[in-house]
């Protein structure tokens, strides 16, 4: 065996060829990330000539949309409301489901391995749909309106919040739950006196960006007829009648930007 | 079998961690009820390994801890509720609520008392919060009562933490390093309260320091703990500095504990 020992290169050798090997690695790195973009270019047919020639069309789309039509600003209210309405509900539903699957799914926290991995896994797969895949399952399940819409909000949410608010109760400090444990508190009292407080305002401040969110995603539910502006959105673009379209913009725009104001001034106060 | 007296009996404790590491190897200790006991010992010794198996908050590997003759750990999680209700434990960090105000951390205290639900809300009788106020007031924070906890010193947090463990009517406190984190004059406040509670309500108490002056000086019995094995186990007043030499071992710390040697000729003279 010992005959097998590798030769023993001076220091200074072995580390020219060390760096040697390092400079070979990075440039395997950068050619193969160069080669993921080029494939992925061909793949999505990118084409700079061809967004140029685009643009004459573009100017004429926006040129029909002016000026915008703002004789339905009245008509868009409802909806408008509407939109608000459903990132509302499909929030607080979203918030009620992650809350147990949040607890179950951090490793500090949970009863049993198996629970945990069952709520890692479901938390995983709410995520991986998306609000407008939601949204499509459940228009053919409930039917078209803004119903759908808030389901569809509040399980893609659920999965996005519940993974939040994992992570926040797996960074908590545990020598405050060692502490409640040691009086001979309940689990469940151990939750509410040593997790709750200490998690309590990034949880507040995840649901208010969730419902932020959920706001914009509310917007286009409509494409796909579950309530909110979106549907008028698409309406307008189907009929030709672009400065409704512009109209609408506008409208979302507006609402989104209140909705945005309204958050990050209610998370100030609770940071 | 336990004899008449001893609150805490320990017999053959081993514990080892994951990962090969061996916390305990052969524990016995017989604690009377009402002593005033300190366990000395380098970091990594098994000091807070021990204080943790004595409620429960770690399992041991072997042997046994029994409190008034119950085996701990026995009979699943309302007996070892019960149990740890009637064992206070004070820490290092504090580890209050830091969000919460003094009261409500006193008052987890008394959550193994309260009902399930009612108490997740933060509703507590008025009689346990009246207890609760009684118990800031020993420790000498009543007016804080109203503060956030993160508010206070860190003595002040120590103490908070001493009466959240009053309040749980224990027979017995057990103090990880009470007063590493703390200035000398917190340091000896706290212990005043410890020693006081010990005399006047009869209360247990099993601490672990690692300054041996502040030891010596509290101490009515001192257990040395060295590589997880109890290595001295006298009164405090027989202590010898060889016993010191033995708990901490080896000539690289003697300089450290040089202090100790002359209280401790102080003590024999």
């Amino acid at each position: 065996m010992s005959t097998l020992k590798p030769p023993v290169l001076p220091l200074t050798d072995r580390k020219a060829g060390l760096e040697k090997l390092l400079y070979l690695q990075r440039a395997l790195i950068i050619g193969f990330v160069l080669a993921v973009y080029l494939w992925s270019a061909r793949g999505t047919d990118l084409s700079l000539p061809e967004l140029i020639e685009g643009y004459p069309h573009m100017a004429d789309f926006f040129s029909r949309m002016l000026p915008p039509n703002f004789s339905i600003l009245k008509e868009l209210v409802r909806p408008t409301v509407e939109t608000v309405q459903i990132a509302l509900w499909g929030t607080t539903l979203a918030v009620l489901l992650a809350i147990p699957l949040g607890l179950l799914a951090a490793r500090n926290i949970a009863p049993h391995p198996t629970l945990y991995g069952t709520a890692r896994f479901i938390l995983n797969a709410l995520r991986s749909i998306s609000e407008m895949v939601f949204a499509l399952i459940f228009v053919t399940a409930v039917g078209l309106g803004p119903f759908p819409g808030v389901l569809a909000l509040a399980f893609h949410s659920a999965g996005m919040l519940g993974k939040f608010y994992a992570e926040a109760i797996e960074n908590i400090d545990p020598g405050v739950v060692e502490a409640l444990e040691a009086t001979g508190a309940h689990k469940l009292q151990v939750i509410a006196f040593g997790v709750v407080p200490q998690v309590l305002p990034e949880f507040i401040s995840y649901n208010l960006y969730r419902w932020e969110h959920n706001v914009r995603q509310a917007t286009v539910l409509g494409l796909v007829g579950a309530g909110g502006i979106g549907f008028e959105l698409i309406t307008s673009m189907r009929l030709f009648k672009y400065p409704d379209t512009a109209a609408i913009l506008m409208m979302i725009l507006a609402t989104v930007t209140l909705v945005d104001f309204l958050s990050s001034r209610l998370r100030a106060r609770v940071i | 079998m336990f004899k008449i007296g001893a609150v805490i009996n320990i017999s053959g404790l081993n514990k080892d961690f994951p990962g090969g590491v061996r916390a305990l190897r052969g524990v016995n200790l017989e604690v009377q009820a009402g002593e005033f006991l300190l366990m000395l010992g380098p970091s990594g010794a098994g000091k807070s390994t021990l204080l943790r198996c004595i409620n429960g908050l770690v399992t041991p590997t072997a042997g046994r801890v029994e409190l008034n003759g119950t085996p701990v750990g026995a009979g699943g999680k309302t007996p070892l509720r019960e149990h740890r209700k009637s064992v206070g434990m004070i820490f290092q960090q504090f580890n209050l609520v830091r969000r919460l105000r003094v009261l409500d951390n006193v008052l987890c205290g008394r959550l193994y008392y309260n009902p399930l639900w009612s108490s997740c809300f933060n509703i507590f009788p008025q009689r346990d919060v009246q207890f609760a106020l009684s118990c800031l007031d020993r420790v000498g924070l009543r007016e804080k009562a109203y503060q956030r906890a993160d508010t206070l010193s860190g003595g002040q947090q120590q103490r908070v933490g001493i009466a959240r463990a009053l309040v749980q009517q224990p027979q017995v406190i057990l103090a990880d390093e009470p007063v590493a984190s703390l200035d000398p004059k917190s340091a000896r406040a706290v212990m005043d309260i410890l020693r006081e509670i010990n005399q006047e309500d009869g209360i247990t108490v099993i601490a672990s320091l690692h300054d041996v002056d502040l030891a010596l000086e509290y101490a009515r019995r001192v257990v040395g703990v060295r590589e997880g094995a109890v290595v001295v186990d006298k009164a405090a007043v027989k202590l010898t500095p060889k016993d010191i030499e033995n708990i901490y071992g080896g000539a690289g710390e003697q300089e450290v504990y040089d202090g100790t040697y002359g209280r401790l000729e102080c003590v024999h003279a």
